[in-house]
């Protein structure tokens, strides 16, 4: 898991152009929109697109992104529920 | 109605700066394919929040640091209202969601270039940052897009909607778009000469704050503007346009021409020069090649000229006039048959 | 006091029918024009319903009276259609004979020509048949348009996402007001592109099913494509021919919401900016409106944020209001134009047109639209919502003469 969530760190900054935000300044368990990193909506699309390419799974709705998306653990957890079912 | 260039900006070829006291000599990228592109500024950090930064393509930050840069020059921090002209909008964008969705089969496709590919992307990006309610449009394609904005300014300002505009525009290259224009054929021309040519793909963004009310600090004023539809009659529609101003061809300073070059019989501008014996002939496509929306280019370069007095002598190619400058007439064929005047005065 | 100006013609060309006379039918019978698309060659062919026109374009080149079936953009083919479909009824014989001039908006322009030339280039740039991708600045179409109608005067266009078309009307306007013109012909035109189609998808904004404006359970819109073209007449022009008007354009306004690049802010605040100007503007106040088309996609967002700010501008007594994109889709840069047809076809029949698809009230609203067409109504004024991308937000107001 914490592997994993290293990871996606990376990933989402890659993703994102978060040019000046290292992994370590991503708490896992902040909230990533609005207070936490500061991301929106758009961010929010561009985050199920990366799910859905590195890892092929497919949040299926906006409301479903919303839990999936709060943190990064978060998204890790969905991540490895789905790999074990 | 008159109205007052309070500030003004410009991404172009030739630097990104308010002023034309020291113009560098405009170097061309040659790639096997020649092509003029914009000197960006060195950080846009200074002028756009960096959070903001991230997402935006090369179009969006050309024209958002000129528009921002615009205001800054006018010492105005919230414009009545917003308008821009492209030819293609965020070009970067539109061909990055066209080339991903047939390689992704129309899989997993990044929303954001889809977004960013709406031509009225900058304007509001623009409102947004400003928090500017006001009235806000987009002009876009081939023909008087850049005019158009202009004229819709004129009457947004003469119907006391509002008093200071921003007014745009801005086009970006991208490497695909060079390739396909010079397989349409459109800068044949180039080859066929030695000498300095403007008849090749360019880019560039600049800004305008047009007001109605005159200070000291004022770059110059729009005496008058015009959208001619017409290729017949050329200099008949320009004596008309004259009259309507009540100024005479033999009283114009200096006119700055669409020309592509310096062989001006050649052109298809040759019964305009006619009409203008005693004036300085001047081009401004040599510094900023072509693309749909130069003749915000030649508004910065006119307007920045009639400023500091001082017309650059990379673009002369004509000089018949030795008397005060006191104003310039802008003639740009755009596309189709439609031509677009400026006439503006100290 | 400003000058007033009239519409003298109307042309359209959706889903629900090929000239005005067949919209007309669609809209008395509540007909929808959703379903599964016959031409596009899209992987979400089965799964994404569109409004789509239904006629090849081959048959568009035939309708538009075109021999040269190469170079036209869906788009353009579209566009000519219905803008000579406007100045036919306009009774027009001799275009050039007033100041006239064309303000034409789109979204996409001929993006559907431009998919086939990237097919082959983005594979290797010497490949791609050129001529599909002339067409693809928004400028083409308008030119086409301009020169299938003949017209030596100015024309030029607009690009502002969904709200395109309605900028368009109020230019228009605007350049008669301001004596550029005599007469416009303004609207907008679009065709269904695999570029929107995933454009959209890619924001995860379209419904699977048909689309449900201002209903509880909507989750998002069904693209649509047509076009939809108006003539502005000064009054002078009016009475040097002595043509009878259809309606009157008494108000319009533009406003940017300024809070997101693609959403709309949750109380609606460019909506109602844009809606207040158009009455300021005309000087008509809410009890006066009888029929709202409303903007009215089917997303979550706008239909949230349209409808607080309806329930604020009309202070809590909004008027009879329908989504027509419940029968036509989203037109996109379209639909300002087509919408603008519809209201005046509603003032003209005395007909308040139905919301298709709505079962149950937003929670969040205590207005409802109207589900089925309602007759003999006396409309005296509508008003018509186009709102889109970064917060562009404009609204008109057609009237009865």
């Amino acid at each position: 898991m914490d592997e994993l969530i290293e990871k996606l760190k990376v990933e989402i900054i890659e993703a994102l152009s978060l040019e000046e935000i290292t992994p370590a300044d991503i708490d896992a368990n902040a909230p990533l929109f609005l207070d936490g990193l500061g991301l929106d909506s758009i961010d929010a699309l561009e985050l199920i697109v990366l799910v859905e390419k590195k890892y092929g799974y497919k949040i299926q709705t906006a409301e479903e992104g919303k839990t999936v998306l709060y943190s990064v653990k978060s998204m890790a957890e969905f991540i490895t529920n789905r790999q074990k079912s | 109605m008159e109205l007052y260039i309070k500030g003004i900006n410009s991404i172009s070829p030739v630097g990104s700066f308010d002023n034309i006291d020291n113009l560098p000599e405009v170097k061309l990228t040659d790639e096997g394919l020649k092509y003029y592109s914009c000197i960006e500024p060195a950080v846009y950090k200074e002028i756009i929040n960096p959070v903001l930064i991230r997402r935006m393509s090369r179009a969006m930050k050309i024209g958002i640091a000129s528009a921002l840069f615009c205001l800054k020059d006018a010492k105005l921090e919230m414009p009545d209202s917003i308008i821009t002209g492209t030819g293609l909008g965020c070009v970067e964008d539109s061909d990055k969601f066209l080339v991903s969705l047939i390689e992704n089969e129309e899989k997993m496709l990044n929303p954001t270039p889809f977004i960013q590919s709406t031509h009225n992307t900058i304007s509001s990006q623009i409102a947004l940052m400003l928090k500017c309610h006001g009235y806000n449009s987009t002009y876009a394609g081939r023909g008087a897009c850049f005019e158009t904005a202009m004229l819709d300014a004129l009457m947004l300002i003469s119907d006391n909607e509002a008093s200071n505009v921003l007014v745009g525009a801005y086009d970006e290259l991208i490497q695909n778009q060079i390739k396909i224009l010079y397989r349409l054929g459109q800068f044949r021309n180039y080859k066929k000469l030695n000498n300095i040519s403007g008849n090749l793909p360019g880019e560039g963004a600049a800004f305008f704050v047009l007001s109605d009310k005159q200070s000291e600090t004022d770059y110059a004023k729009l005496v008058g503007m015009e959208i001619i539809s017409s290729d017949n009659y050329l200099s008949e529609n320009i004596s008309e346009f004259l009259n309507k101003y009540s100024i005479e061809s033999k009283n114009i300073n200096s006119v700055l021409l669409g020309v592509e070059n310096t062989n001006l019989e050649n052109s298809n501008y040759s019964d305009v020069i006619n009409l203008f014996p005693f004036s300085n002939l001047l081009w401004f496509k040599r510094l900023c090649g072509e693309y749909m929306t130069d003749s915000a280019f030649a508004l910065w370069l006119a307007t920045n000229i009639l400023k500091s007095q001082k017309i650059p002598e990379n673009i002369i190619i004509r000089k018949n006039n030795t008397n005060a400058l006191d104003n310039i007439l802008i003639v740009n064929k755009i596309s189709g048959n439609q031509t677009a005047l400026f006439l503006l005065k100290k | 006091m400003s000058k007033r100006i009239f519409i003298t013609g109307t042309g359209i060309v959706s889903s629900i029918g090929n000239n005005e006379k067949e919209v007309l039918e669609s809209l008395r019978y509540g007909r929808s024009g959703i379903g599964i698309s016959k031409t596009l060659q899209s992987v979400y062919r089965d799964e994404i319903p569109v409004g789509e026109v239904s006629l090849s374009n081959n048959e568009l080149s035939e309708l538009a009276g075109i021999t040269n079936k190469i170079s036209n953009s869906r788009t353009a083919l579209l566009g000519i259609i219905a803008a000579k479909e406007a100045v036919t009824n306009a009774r027009i014989t001799n275009i050039n004979e007033f100041k006239t001039g064309l303000i034409s908006s789109t979204s996409v322009g001929g993006m559907d020509r431009s998919e086939i030339f990237y097919k082959d280039f983005s594979k290797n740039k010497l490949k791609g048949r050129l001529r599909n991708i002339a067409t693809h600045d928004c400028g083409e179409s308008t030119q086409n348009i301009a020169n299938k109608l003949n017209l030596n005067g100015f024309y030029t266009t607009i690009s502002t996402a969904c709200s395109s078309a309605a900028n368009a009307i109020m230019l228009g306007a605007r350049l008669i007001r301001n004596g550029y013109a005599d007469r416009i012909i303004a609207g907008g035109s679009d065709a269904l592109s695999l570029f929107t189609i995933n454009g959209f998808n890619s924001l995860m904004i379209l419904d699977r099913n048909f689309c449900r404006p201002f209903d509880e359970t909507r989750s998002g819109l069904n693209i649509g494509e047509g076009a939809g073209y108006v003539v502005l007449e000064s009054e002078e022009c009016l009475n040097k021919t002595g043509k009878i008007a259809l309606a009157e354009l008494t108000g319009y306004g533009n406003a940017c919401d300024a809070f997101h690049q693609t959403a709309s802010s949750p109380e609606g605040y460019g909506a109602y900016l844009a809606i207040s100007k158009a009455f300021k503007s005309g000087n008509i106040t809410p009890e006066m409106i009888g029929y709202i088309n409303v903007h009215g996609t089917g997303t979550p967002n706008n239909d949230l944020s349209e409808g607080m700010a309806l329930q604020k501008v009309f202070d809590g007594k909004v008027p009879y209001f329908s989504s027509t994109k419940s029968a036509t889709g989203h037109t996109l840069g379209a639909s300002g134009g087509i919408e603008a047809v519809l209201s005046i076809l509603a003032i003209r029949n005395k007909m308040v047109l139905p919301s298709l698809n709505f079962m149950e009230q937003m929670k969040e609203l205590t207005i409802c639209p109207v589900k089925q067409k309602i007759d003999n109504v006396e409309i005296n004024h509508v008003l018509s919502n186009s709102f889109g991308f970064g917060g562009n937000n404009t609204s008109l107001i057609f009237s009865k003469v």
